[in-house]
């Protein structure tokens, strides 16, 4: 009886494919780096934005500004020092077959 | 929480104190103001603030994570004092009653300057809180880099 039991759970398991399949990790890694790069775009695009409306005296929220600014420059060392590190690990993992 | 996230609220006490410096302001220069359009002498105001916050339960959750959705403050208008006028004897201004007092606006310059310390301060404090943030930030990102 268990024999049989482990016989129909092999058969089970046959039928059903795997329902998600990963993605293939290097087209993920190249939408993340998209979507980031992405964002950071869009940072500083409104930090620009926003020195460009001081300068021209359209706003006097100068602190705005200057952390619209700071914020897009911490989300672009951010992303690269992420790009960095996944390249490092990628690069390592390359060396380690030889 | 985003990484991001005292940096705004930091930046909306920064833009709240600034226009409580520029109400501090209008009230110190109107200090001697006895006609409006209005009608009658300028009243002290002051900014009402209001925390802003979007979360309609408590901020922590079950497993003791915090979900604050917190976003600082934000100023919902600005109030008249309702305090009455100072009432001054002076029967040869224009503006003076039939007794011969003139009313004149309900700001104490101590109060003002006070006020004016107390929104300087704040100003720095939370400018403090933007430079700790985003040094705790850039703290993280240097995570893992120390290797030699």
């Amino acid at each position: 009886m268990p024999i049989q039991q482990v016989r129909t759970d092999a058969r089970h398991v046959e039928r059903k494919p795997m329902q998600t399949k990963p993605a293939d990790p290097v087209e993920s890694f190249r939408r993340a780096m998209e979507r980031a790069l992405a964002d950071v775009n869009a940072l500083e695009k409104t930090g620009r934005a926003k020195a460009e409306d001081l300068a021209a005296g359209r706003t006097d929220n100068v602190h705005d500004v200057m952390i619209s600014i700071d914020r897009a420059k911490t989300a672009l060392e951010y992303t690269l020092t992420v790009r960095n590190k996944i390249v490092e690990a990628y690069k390592e993992i390359t060396r380690m077959q030889i | 929480m985003g990484m991001f996230n005292s940096i705004d609220i930091a930046a909306s006490g920064l833009t709240a104190e600034r226009l409580r410096m520029d109400i501090i302001s209008e009230n110190v220069a109107n200090i001697n103001t006895t006609r409006t359009e209005a009608g009658g002498p300028y009243r002290r105001q002051f900014p009402l603030f209001m925390a802003r916050e979007e979360r309609t339960t408590s901020p922590f959750r079950r497993d003791g994570a915090w979900s604050g959705d917190g976003r600082g403050v934000r100023v919902t208008g600005v109030a008249n004092d309702p305090s009455p006028f100072r009432r001054v004897f002076d029967p040869s201004h224009p503006d003076a009653d039939e007794k011969g007092y003139v009313a004149m606006p309900n700001i104490n310059m101590v109060t003002e300057m006070v006020n004016l310390i107390t929104a300087s301060r704040a100003y720095e404090a939370n400018s403090t809180v933007v430079n700790s943030a985003k040094g705790m930030i850039m703290k993280a990102i240097e995570l893992g880099s120390g290797r030699a």
